[in-house]
């Protein structure tokens, strides 16, 4: 299976790449586009820095690797532009994973042959959108993991591969848990890549009927993180 | 402007104190009005009575569509808003959910992020306060804790000592009895 990892910056797809790229049958690529807040030049001079740091740091050859191996995909454009879903058609990955800030549109999704993968720190359908970890402890409701395929609707995508609650009661704040559950994308996506190979694709129906939860202000988090440290 | 919010003041220390808001009810089906949205506004902030006669939706097919349509144009979306809530308690009908979604997901993800990033001069303060206060008197009529919390979430994000240069700036007021009135909906006051 041929997979490319979507991001800004080098460093956290990096540490995705490392959980996936030994996984038997994969193919796994580096598909950097500019950052929003940068032009195309100087977000692949900052990258190129990260790898020069990340390899020099962990006495790690693999990022050199990556860039010999013409593995790391510097897009010039944002990821939507014709020339970067051109870029990406030509390498023709079977599936993308989601590590970019961004919502895509359909030509980026479509230019991989089953879609674009999503970690998703909620359970979906009923917690769409910005702070679900937060609303769901709020509500008393079950915390975990989704990874889905995303559409361009914001956490709407209609197929889960993977629904699983998750413990954090030993976290005594969100952040922490928040972290915790951002970091088990280096399990989950593996364990995602691992289904979609074997071809046990049975996936849920996301039907897009939850609420689209927001930021969630000051005065509710710290009520979520008094609930958190009261049950841990 | 300054008697209204000595009113104000008043019946919100006696009514929070005591927890005693007069009763709103979200209509069946539309309640009819005889005065324009913004007096009615003020008569509801103020805690006196507004007459909740049921009557027939007014027909208008294409409102949602210009609501969205009219998201670069401030004053044209404040009259929307105001000539279709001359009743403010109709924002709670069954049939004006997608609206209310809409309101609040504007005021939660573009509105919120143009201020953080830029600042509060960007926006309109009149059709920014009469959505906060329309989804303000949502919040006491839900169990939905997401339109209470966006309350809270512009609580802490506008400056306290905010005058807009607006027209009907004491949206202001109202919006802050509107919130308080949530809170004690759904939260016990402990003196």
């Amino acid at each position: 299976m041929r997979t490319g990892i979507l991001a800004h910056s080098f460093s956290s797809a990096f540490v995705l790449y490392k959980a996936v790229a030994d996984m038997p049958d994969q193919e796994v690529f580096i598909i950097l586009s500019p950052s929003p807040h940068r032009s195309a030049l100087t977000s692949r001079l900052a990258n190129l820095a990260r790898l020069i740091v990340v390899s020099l740091s962990g006495l790690d050859i693999k990022p050199l690797r990556l860039l010999a191996n013409r593995r790391l995909i510097f897009l010039r454009s944002p990821l939507h532009h014709q020339a970067s879903v051109e870029t990406i058609r030509k390498l023709r990955f079977d599936v993308g994973l989601h590590k970019a800030g961004v919502i895509y549109r359909d030509v980026t999704i479509n230019a991989f042959r089953l879609g674009i993968l999503n970690h998703h720190i909620g359970i979906l359908p009923a917690y769409r959108g910005r702070s679900v970890l937060e609303w769901s402890l709020l509500k008393g409701d079950t915390v975990g993991i989704t990874v889905f395929f995303i559409d361009t609707g914001i956490d709407t995508g209609a197929r889960i591969l993977i629904s699983e609650a998750i413990d954090i009661s030993g976290y005594k704040s969100v952040i922490e848990a928040k972290k915790y559950l951002f970091n088990l994308d280096q399990v989950f996506f593996p364990k995602a890549l691992a289904l979609l190979t074997d071809g046990e694709r049975s996936f849920q129906l996301n039907d897009g009927t939850g609420p689209r939860y927001f930021v969630m202000s000051k005065l509710f988090r710290a009520v979520v993180d008094r609930l958190l440290q009261t049950t841990s | 402007m300054a008697y209204f919010v000595a009113r104000l003041h008043k019946q919100l220390d006696t009514a929070v104190e005591s927890q005693q808001f007069r009763n709103w009810t979200a209509p069946k089906t539309w309640f009819a009005s005889r005065c324009d949205s913004l007096a009615a506004i003020r008569a509801l902030a103020a805690d006196d009575p507004l007459d909740c006669t049921e009557a027939s939706q007014p027909e208008e097919p294409h409102f949602f569509d210009e609501l969205q349509a009219s998201i670069r144009e401030p004053q044209r979306r404040f009259e929307l808003l105001a000539t279709r809530y001359l009743h403010p308690l109709n924002v709670a009908a069954f049939s004006e959910q997608r609206v209310r979604e809409h309101l609040l997901e504007r005021l939660m993800v573009a509105d919120r992020s143009r201020i953080e990033q830029h600042s509060l001069q960007v926006l309109d303060a009149d059709d920014l306060l009469l959505r906060l206060n329309l989804i303000a008197i949502y919040a006491s009529l839900t169990t939905d804790l997401r339109y209470l919390d966006a309350l809270n979430y512009y609580y802490e994000l506008l400056p306290s000592a905010w005058y807009p240069k607006s027209v009907h700036n004491w949206l202001r007021v109202s919006l802050l009895s509107f919130y308080i009135r949530a809170l004690s909906v759904h939260f016990t006051y402990v003196a």
